[in-house]
């Protein structure tokens, strides 16, 4: 099975090194019977690196140790769903899973008929088959999924029993997704370059593209943060961690690319800007994999330093030379007029969300990269704690958001500003008052109140936009509330969705500011039957349960959590000894309301059963993950195909 | 607002017009903060790599600093019932006694590779505020993704 798997990986290597040529030499020549066969060339690479992933899944599954990888990442008592997310458990196979969704995405845009713009589909997939050939490369060189150990280990290793989540099996798959998304953005650049189709097409074509890229990295991001908040036991979901950070930075230069890209659709313009944001965002992804392989930066995340990192940064270098240069041959072609008349016009608005997002970029990169900046202009290292970012991305988030409140008032070429106060009287009002009661209730924090005041602001700008318009349409055609939102809805995806991410912004600014202003925490050691007070809450400590499995010996401390006088929960904090790691690993058991989480952690036990807690009350958190989950949905209505002309303005 | 001519067309340089002023100051506005907002966080929140001898030969002060090295197996004390947690941690020049105060994390154990972030304090005691851990080398690829 190794031996078809490693095969695999070398077919999809040479067909894909022929397919660029072919594709290649196809376009340049007019001849569609090249053109034929380095598509032919783009399906025979999936098929053989499915081929290639499919080996490895079964290695992994049928818990083959004599596979170095499988060794390492597989164990007897692993249940079998973990024997499949160990397949992007370790970094051959992260690579392979990456390669793999690559030849996919190569496979849909090669099935795709590209009349009248033969040259641009060609080009393109030229330049996925070369990102296809690069990845197999480094797999076969620097890092071989499916190398042999010289014996055969009657047991592996196992998995990290951090990854043992449910979350764990999906985040990464996602998380690649959105990587290898950006892919076909950067190929559609560089064909659009050298074809020198870059129309009206073109925008649409990269569009629908990044838009999806976008929408799986941002759900990657989200379900990283629900496991780190779920698994890793300290109350937090986001760390301002290197790994964390590296697919963060690509997200926001990725918002920045969906908002210049609309400007040139709109008004011709921002041509250079969007085809270099295209290219950073896809150099920031592989940057991302590299930052995580190469052991240049210290992370909590630890991972062996490896070669393949510097074969990354080669491809990374390779690319953005590519894109500069035929940027260079094209500058003529690429000029545009910007007409700057407003600074109360969408242009001026989608400008500025334009120059913040990559502010915020450049923030968390120059963060990420600080340690290895000072030791190459200081000869010593030195971090940055998370204050950094909270005082840098604080601030910056904040105008971000008031921007999108403006958002839906500021039309093309500029608006009045008498118009637009008129307009955002309600939402100027609904802010004030949110300000006011926050006060009444005893919030004194200026940071925080500024924050909510502004959700607040933009939250009522955004249902005052629907109201308005469902109003405006009952008025044209005497349809029901019901009715003339929901075809409002369906007829302009594009724009109601948008406003749908915006409002899922509003609600995950309200739950970062409702977490991180008003996180409260006590530490408590009971003996059994004693009892602790804390925020309104009361927890008992019952007693301690001890149980051994195959894979653990488990201890959970059963507490009855009660809130007015009635019982509203058990929990059973634990906190376990893996055998396979020889190490101590801590489940958190959490209660979830609208309102706030109760956190309750199991930080140590005695023979005599005393234990110790951490209990954390974090306000509001629940809407982050709500309002991740109605951003994703509105990305997906604004990505949705329209099926009416109408739908696209 | 006030409507200027601005859209001549031609591709030869321009003069900006007013209008076109105001986005350039904006514009440098959006960087100039960006700018000032990097520069004033970076200076409250850095914290240099020490060595233990480094630290050492420091006089004790209020600067955060780190320090990584090994934690020293035979020195770990943990009280649980208040959650204080110390122990060595040893590096190629010497050995430094730390005090951490939170609960003990899963990875913590003999030989186990630790990040300190804190402050050297007057009693030769480094009193850690943050405690970062490595996995062990058998897990090195263990973790991956976001």
């Amino acid at each position: 099975m190794a031996e078809i798997g490693y095969w695999a990986l070398v077919l999809t290597l040479i067909v894909s090194a022929y397919a660029v040529v072919a594709l290649i030499l196809g376009a340049r020549r007019g001849t569609p019977s090249w053109v034929e066969s380095g598509r032919n060339g783009v399906f025979v690479a999936a098929a053989s690196s499915t081929l290639a992933s499919g080996a490895l899944m079964v290695l992994l599954v049928s818990r083959n140790f004599g596979i170095r990888y499988v060794y390492e990442h597989v164990s007897t008592d692993l249940a079998t769903a973990y024997t499949v997310s160990a397949f992007w458990a370790g970094q051959q196979g992260s690579l392979l899973l990456w390669l793999w969704l690559l030849t996919l995405l190569a496979a849909v845009m090669a099935i795709r008929r590209w009349t009248g713009r033969e040259a641009l589909g060609s080009y393109a997939l030229a330049v996925m088959a070369f990102t296809q050939a690069f990845l197999a490369l480094t797999l076969l060189l620097a890092s071989n999924p499916f190398e042999a150990l010289p014996t055969m280990p009657a047991e592996g290793q196992g998995l990290n029993p951090l990854l043992e989540n449910v979350w764990m099996i999906v985040h990464p798959p996602v998380i690649f997704m959105g990587y290898a998304g950006y892919t076909t953005p950067f190929a559609l650049a560089l064909a659009g370059l050298v074809s020198g189709q870059l129309g009206r097409e073109w925008v649409q074509e990269v569009r629908r593209w990044a838009l999806l890229a976008w929408l799986f990295l941002g759900a990657g991001i989200l379900l990283g943060a629900w496991w780190a908040y779920l698994e890793l036991g300290w109350g937090g979901y986001w760390g301002w961690d290197p790994v964390e950070n590296a697919s963060l930075i690509p997200w926001l230069t990725g918002t920045a690319l969906l908002h210049s890209l609309m400007m040139q659709q709109r008004r011709g313009t921002f041509k250079v800007w969007n085809l270099g944001l295209i290219s950073l965002t896809f150099a920031l992804c592989v940057f991302a994999t590299f930052v995580t392989r190469s052991g240049i930066i210290q992370s909590v995340h630890a991972f062996g330093r490896s070669p393949v990192g510097y074969y990354f940064m080669a491809f990374i270098a390779l690319s953005l030379l590519a894109l500069a240069s035929l940027l260079c041959s094209r500058r003529q072609e690429l000029s545009s007029q910007q007409e700057w008349r407003s600074l109360l016009s969408r242009e001026a608005s989608l400008l500025f969300t334009n120059l913040l997002l990559g502010g915020m970029a450049l923030v968390i990169l120059l963060g990420t990269l600080f340690p290895v900046l000072t030791e190459l202009l200081q000869g010593r290292q030195a971090a940055l704690g998370t204050s950094f970012y909270e005082r840098t991305m604080g601030p910056l988030a904040q105008v971000v958001v008031l921007l999108i409140g403006l958002c839906p008032w500021l039309a093309w070429g500029g608006v009045s500003l008498v118009r637009l106060r008129r307009e955002l009287l309600p939402s100027a009002l609904a802010a004030l008052a949110t300000a006011l009661i926050l006060l009444a209730l005893g919030v004194r924090e200026a940071l925080a109140l500024l924050s909510f005041a502004i959700c607040a602001f933009v939250a009522v700008s955004i249902l005052t936009t629907f109201y308005r318009h469902t109003a405006a349409r009952r008025r044209g055609t005497g349809e029901n509330v019901l009715r003339a939102f929901a075809t409002l809805l369906s007829r302009y995806r594009r724009r109601y969705g948008g406003y749908v991410v915006h409002l899922g912004i509003v609600l995950i600014a309200i739950g970062v500011t409702g977490s991180s202003a008003y996180q409260s925490q006590v530490q408590v050691a009971l003996a059994p039957g004693e009892r602790v007070a804390f925020q309104g809450y009361t927890l008992e400590y019952q007693n301690l349960i001890s149980q051994s499995t195959l894979a653990k010996q488990r201890f959970a401390a059963v507490v009855g959590l009660y809130r007015g006088g009635r019982r509203i929960a058990m929990l059973r904090p634990e906190k376990n000894f893996h055998w396979n790691v020889e190490q101590w690993v801590t489940e958190v058991a959490i209660h979830t309301t609208l309102k706030e989480d109760l956190y309750l952690i199991l930080a140590g036990f005695e023979q005599d059963g005393l234990a110790t807690f951490q209990v954390l009350v974090n306000p509001l958190v629940v809407w982050l993950w709500i309002g991740g989950g109605v951003l994703l949905v509105g990305g997906a209505m604004a990505w949705w195909p329209s099926l009416s002309r109408e739908g696209q303005r | 607002m006030i409507e200027t001519q601005s859209g001549v067309k031609g591709r030869a340089w321009r003069h900006p017009t007013d209008q076109q002023t105001k986005f350039f100051i904006g514009g440098f506005i959006v960087l100039l903060t960006v700018g000032y907002l990097i520069f004033t966080a970076v200076r409250g929140a850095t914290a240099y790599y020490l060595t233990v001898e480094e630290l050492k030969h420091q006089s004790p002060s209020a600067r955060h600093v780190r320090v990584a090295g090994t934690i020293v197996g035979q020195s770990i004390v943990w009280e649980a019932r208040d959650l204080t947690l110390q122990f060595d941690i040893a590096d190629q020049s010497g050995t430094l006694p730390v005090v951490y105060h939170g609960p003990r994390p899963d990875m913590f154990r003999d030989g186990a590779e630790a990040v300190i972030e804190g402050q050297y304090t007057a009693q030769g005691i480094f009193q850690a505020h943050t405690l970062l851990l490595k996995c062990p080398s058998k897990y090195d690829e263990a973790s991956t993704g976001g």
